[in-house]
């Protein structure tokens, strides 16, 4: 289901040239990537649909900016803004359907909620107990540790780490060294280990 | 000293994004009631590395207390990483159809922005005073890192050794990322004192031959400095 953006003419796919496509393909298949790895389990019935109203939000926003830059020799919008767009997209339409009442889930849901690639349930609920425990154990960690620990643990390099919390990187390494040491204890000592 | 020092953080990783994809704010009674979501442009852009640390801290510390934060924040990385990707030379290009020039000059250009869009990402400027020191740009001499493999070779799982261009300071140190084309973390080594790393037939045990791994190193200077290479790609063989 996609949502009506007023803006955004639905009747049909836009015109594009082969290079554009291209780049559409490109965004296309990176949001759909990113998005089945990290879109909520309970929205996973809708992935595509998430996946189409970024894009489409994307061809809009270039299409009208189109005319401006081929009548005054405007570049086309860079690729870093164009996935800026699709990403604030799909984190809106995220927290829109979050805000929705729930639904029961119908069969065919239910059965696309659970992929190959995903964990089998007992491993899944294994991996959520574990996971509920680190966000326990980061809420009670000295706040420089839990700082560095949640960029690590968010998929950052202890240097990228460093650079976006303005630190030091020796005592970033250090501070994310002895939190991921606390936080391995305080899961053991809840029974977890992951 | 190698990094992580006991086992992988990367099943942590998983687990908390596990963890959080099941989440659906106020169906969990032990979570924290939902509070008022940032900006996903503010998320984008802290992930960016365009925010004051201080901006940084707030929205991980959110990140922390929150699962739509902290999967936001997920999201944004990785769509950063993907763009960074696919913006490295060799990557399609951007089209400059708009640009009234010579075919070879359209090429020229187009070649140009796509270096810059990759290394853009990742030799970002440090965001604010206060912090371990500016991020430095390539291209100065003896302040840049460059592959020193070429790009997309095929080496082989029981002596992958990967090499780059040094940093003129030899008191320099060095972190290395390895991630498979799907942004799994292979390995992540620190405190390097030399400009190339083997990585263990072990940590690619379970990778298939043929497979893409994604790889970039920082380089650390004593002044607080830091250096990043672009990403560079290997193909794993037997």
């Amino acid at each position: 289901m996609i949502d009506g953006d007023p803006a955004l003419p639905l009747a049909g796919p836009p015109r594009v040239e082969p290079v554009e496509q291209d780049r559409y393909d490109r965004l296309r298949r990176d949001l759909a990537h990113a998005v089945s790895r990290l879109c909520p389990s309970w929205l996973a019935a809708a992935r595509d649909d998430i996946v189409q109203v970024a894009v489409l939000k994307v061809m809009g926003l270039e299409r009208r900016s189109e005319g401006n830059y081929s009548s005054e020799g405007k570049s086309p919008l860079a690729a870093s803004y164009l996935y800026r767009v699709a990403y604030s997209a799909v984190v809106d339409e995220i927290r829109a359907r979050r805000r929705r009442p729930e639904v029961e889930l119908g069969e065919d849901e239910m059965a696309n909620t659970h992929t190959s690639a995903e964990p089998a349930p007992d491993a899944a609920a294994r991996a959520r107990e574990i996971g509920r425990g680190i966000r326990a154990c980061l809420a009670a960690m000295k706040e420089e540790r839990r700082l560095g620990v949640t960029l690590h643990l968010l998929g950052h390099s202890v240097p990228e780490t460093a650079r976006l919390l303005g630190w030091a990187a020796k005592r970033t390494e250090n501070l994310v060294y002895r939190g991921i040491a606390d936080l391995r204890d305080c899961l053991a000592g809840k029974g977890l280990a992951p | 000293m190698s990094w992580p020092p006991e086992g992988s953080a990367e099943a942590l990783r998983r687990a908390w994004a596990a963890a959080d994809r099941d989440e659906r704010a106020g169906a969990d009674p032990g979570l924290a009631a939902p509070e008022d979501p940032p900006d996903a442009e503010r998320i984008w852009r802290a992930v960016a590395g365009e925010l004051p640390p201080a901006e940084v801290q707030v929205l991980v510390a959110a990140a922390a207390r929150d699962p739509a934060v902290a999967q936001a924040w997920r999201l944004a990385h990785e769509l950063q990483v993907a763009m960074a990707r696919d913006a490295a030379p060799g990557a399609r290009l951007l089209p400059l159809r708009s640009l009234r020039l010579s075919p070879a000059l359209r090429w020229a250009i187009a070649a140009t922005l796509a270096v810059t869009l990759g290394a853009g990402l990742w030799l970002r400027l440090a965001p604010d005073a206060g912090g371990p020191g500016p991020v430095v740009r390539g291209g100065e001499p003896g302040l840049s890192i460059a592959a020193a493999v070429a790009d997309g070779a095929a080496l082989s799982r029981h002596d992958l050794v990967l090499r780059w261009t040094p940093l003129a300071d030899p008191q320099a140190r060095y972190s290395l990322r390895v991630t498979t084309a799907d942004l799994q973390l292979v390995a992540e080594v620190a405190d390097l004192d030399r400009a190339e790393h083997q990585l263990p037939a072990d940590a690619l045990r379970s990778i298939p031959a043929g497979a893409t791994l994604l790889w970039q190193v920082d380089g650390s200077l004593p002044d607080g400095r830091v250096v990043s290479s672009p990403t560079a790609t290997v193909r794993l063989r037997d």
